[in-house]
């Protein structure tokens, strides 16, 4: 059941590389494109890494969840509310650095959670034992730098495609990159163009698949071995709440300034509100569901899911459009939203897939096993225990990126229940921006009280268990 | 697992379509749309579903879904804010020919020869300038091409929305010509009509070429900018119309036909002549304003099929 669903949250991507064969165009790689591509993606990708870093070593020398929740929150915000923070703030016309500097903002605490996750499992030992012989720079050079370095390398790279593929931000500043030629492709109706020129991003998805099997994603539970202190530690905090400020506090205040009367300005939204959170919670329900049945294990999909993830969000909106419609299941599924959030968990299913994929060590099980104990008592009393907390995150990362999702929501959302995302992105252009303010000001709240809810579901459980 | 899956699709399932609605698609500013959609369910009972499309994508995105679902139609009407795309849907058969009573008086130039579609509500394309730096506007496309703007024009992209309607109504050799002598002008390039508006109502730029509603609704709210409807002396302004079609195969189709009869009445026109946009009524019955420009003679049909001009005039704008 489990390897069948994974298959059917691939067939959008199968079902626009169907269309590209068979679709108009010529398989041209679009140099231009990924020329400005390289800015844009790249620029974000170092300024990730500018900020991602201190960030990251300051949350592994942390262990409260405000800071995570912080850092979490610029990542999880739809890239088109980054765009209406710097139209808010009155800045000109951006250009392809502009775009970059917006994407960069958005998308370091890519590079600070990796990071984190890495540096949580430095060996305690090999730091005892540098701290006592070398100064603080060769330990950070000989023992932390190449103890995360394929992390930081896989956080780039991951930053570098989620930029490369964003399409609102380039297209509400005109910035011809890569996602802008898909989308201009696709208008044309020539989708073979549209996918040749996706196809880079395809293969760097595939090559940051296979590196994420080495990396390791999620923090250990146990504290990091302190590495800095004095005034490293202190340079590192400062940074990190540059961070928090310039991405998460500064836009929400400045939503904030300009929302007008946000209960008005919300209550006349309150139906794509709705409608955001249905999709959103189905999308999040079913996914997390799939994701934690059965035991550990990884997937050879896996790179198809990752693809899926950092292509064009319209990309597995129109396979999805597609290959229903060929497949014959198009009356059945779209009217009801259903084919919408299919489309949704096919964007997502990497995101929830990933923390769940290997719970507990394998050896676990294999012990439980051989003492004899069933399916169902190994996963309520093995797999259930280790999966909540990473469950209720996973699910509220997918939820929160469900809600802000607009490429599928543009051909797949049932008539008359348009998504908050969707009407924020078109308000935007009429100068309304009091309602715009108010919707962000809910996605911006939405985030953060699923985020911090989330990630007290381990602290909560405990306290109760110990009550 | 399978609990959940099946609670999940008999939650969806309980949400189909009645059959007291119809379904809209509708490309056009949803801000404008409502209030007409609930008119119609006043009167009517009828309740109206409707899908927009997100600025960015005007059209683009409900074009591709009704060419998706031709051979089973979900959308009972398709209302776009211009009638190019319309057009193609025509080419693609996806409309099915409607001939409505209320659309008798509106003349041949805003009505498709075989009746795909009916125009109604036009919007026109016109050069907005700052009231306090520009004293003298450009009266023509070209004059945007004179130095003295040099740096100071904006426009929106031009493969998206009316945008891409005027470059591929000028024609290959004008359109191509217009671009070269924008982009060596120092042209910028912005996401949407309103926002050439912004620039110039911001002194970012002085001048630059958008919708007639767009500077209407900024001088509402208090924008230093006027209008100019360029090139009187000569080719002459183009005006788009709204476009109303019936889908071939509507699931609703006798509600389809009432609604577009509703969208066509004088009153229809009157609300949209009289709304923050102040789109311009076709028939001289309604208002005489439309009648006094001078506007351009366009083959819709013949703009439908215009992605390979698009491209040119993309690169040479630099694009």
């Amino acid at each position: 059941m489990r390897r069948a669903w994974g298959l059917v949250l691939a067939a959008p991507l199968a079902g626009f590389l169907l269309e590209a064969a068979v679709g108009a165009g010529r398989a041209t790689l679009q140099l231009r494109a990924w020329g400005t591509t390289l800015v844009v993606a790249g620029g974000a990708a170092l300024l990730a890494l500018g900020f991602g870093i201190p960030a990251g070593a300051a949350l592994a020398h942390s262990r409260r969840t405000l800071f995570r929740v912080l850092t979490l929150l610029p990542l999880l915000l739809p890239p088109v509310l980054g765009a209406a923070a710097w139209l808010a703030a009155r800045l000109p016309a951006p250009g392809a650095p502009g775009c970059a500097l917006i994407l960069g903002c958005l998308y370091w605490p890519v590079v600070a959670l990796l990071l984190e996750a890495s540096l949580r499992r430095l060996p305690a030992d090999a730091i005892d034992a540098a701290s006592l012989q070398w100064s603080t720079r060769r330990l950070l050079g000989m023992v932390v730098w190449r103890h995360v370095r394929p992390a930081l390398l896989g956080a780039a790279l991951l930053v570098f495609l989620l930029a490369a593929s964003e399409f609102t931000v380039p297209a509400l500043f005109v910035v011809p990159t890569v996602s802008m030629t898909v989308y201009e492709e696709i208008s044309a109706f020539r989708t073979r163009s549209a996918a040749a020129a996706a196809l880079p991003l395809v293969a760097l998805a595939v090559a940051l698949a296979w590196m994420l099997r080495r990396a390791p994603v999620l923090p250990a539970s146990s504290p990091v071995r302190p590495f800095l202190q004095g005034p490293l530690l202190a340079a590192a905090r400062a940074l990190a709440g540059v961070a928090w400020a310039a991405t998460a506090l500064l836009p929400a205040v400045l939503f904030g300034w300009r929302a007008g009367s946000f209960f008005r300005n919300a209550a006349m939204n309150l139906e794509p509100i709705g409608w955001s959170l249905i999709y959103a919670g189905a999308t999040a329900l079913i996914l997390i569901t799939w994701s934690s049945l059965g035991g550990p294990r990884r997937s050879r999909l896996e790179p198809l899911w990752l693809a899926t993830l950092v292509l064009p969000g319209v990309i597995a909106g129109l396979g999805a459009l597609k290959i229903a419609e060929r497949s014959g299941v198009f009356p059945y599924l779209a009217p009801s939203g259903a084919l919408f959030v299919l489309a949704l968990m096919a964007r997502f299913a990497f995101v929830a897939w990933l923390p769940l994929r290997e719970p507990v060590d394998r050896s676990q099980i294999d012990a439980a096993e051989l003492a004899g104990l069933s399916r169902f008592r190994i996963w309520k009393g093995i797999l259930l225990p280790a999966m909540l907390p990473r469950a209720a995150a996973a699910g509220a990362v997918v939820f929160v990126l469900a809600m802000g999702e607009i490429g599928p929501a543009v051909l797949l959302t049932p008539p008359g229940r348009m998504t908050a995302a969707q009407h924020l992105f078109g308000l935007m252009h009429y100068g309304y921006d009091g309602v715009v303010a108010a919707l962000a000001l809910f996605l911006f709240g939405a985030t953060a009280l699923v985020t911090w809810s989330a990630m007290n579901v381990g602290r909560f459980r405990t306290n109760r268990l110990a009550g | 697992m399978r609990a959940v899956l099946v609670g999940f699709i008999l939650l969806l399932a309980s949400c189909s379509p009645r059959t007291d609605e119809i379904v809209v698609y509708a490309s056009v500013d949803e801000v404008y749309a409502r209030p007409l959609f609930e008119e119609f369910t006043r009167r009517s009972g009828v309740r109206v579903l409707p899908v927009f499309d997100t600025e960015e994508a005007k059209t683009l995105g409900l074009v591709h879904r009704l060419l998706a679902e031709k051979a089973h139609p979900q959308c009972d009407v398709f209302w776009a804010g211009d009638c190019v795309r319309t057009a193609l849907l025509k080419r693609e058969g996806v409309l099915q020919p409607f001939q409505p009573k209320a659309g008798a008086d509106i003349a041949a130039p805003w009505r498709d020869p075989d009746h795909a579609w009916t125009g109604f509500g036009a919007r026109a394309r016109v050069i907005v300038y700052n009231t306090t730096s520009v004293k003298e506007p450009p009266r023509t496309l070209s004059a945007l091409a004179d130095p003295k703007w040099r740096g100071r024009v904006a426009i929106a992209n031009p493969l998206f929305g009316t945008t891409a309607n005027h470059f591929a109504a000028l024609g290959e050799t004008e359109a191509l010509r217009l671009a070269a002598a924008l982009k060596a002008n120092g042209v910028r390039v912005v996401g949407g009509n309103s926002h050439v508006r912004d620039l110039v109502a911001s002194g970012d730029c002085d001048v630059g070429l958008t919708d007639s509603d767009d500077v209407w609704i900024g001088k509402d709210r208090g924008d230093a900018i006027g209008l100019v409807y360029p090139d009187q002396e000569g080719a002459g302004t183009l005006a788009i119309p709204n476009s109303v079609a019936l889908v071939r195969g509507a699931p609703h189709e006798e509600n389809a036909r009432r609604f577009i009869e509703h969208l066509l009445s004088p009153e229809t026109e009157r609300f949209l002549a009289a709304s923050p946009s102040r789109q311009l009524p076709v028939r001289p019955s309604v208002s005489v304003e439309l009648s006094k420009i001078r506007t351009m003679a366009v083959d819709w049909g013949t703009l439908s099929d215009s992605e390979g001009l698009l491209d040119r005039v993309k690169r040479a704008l630099g694009l």
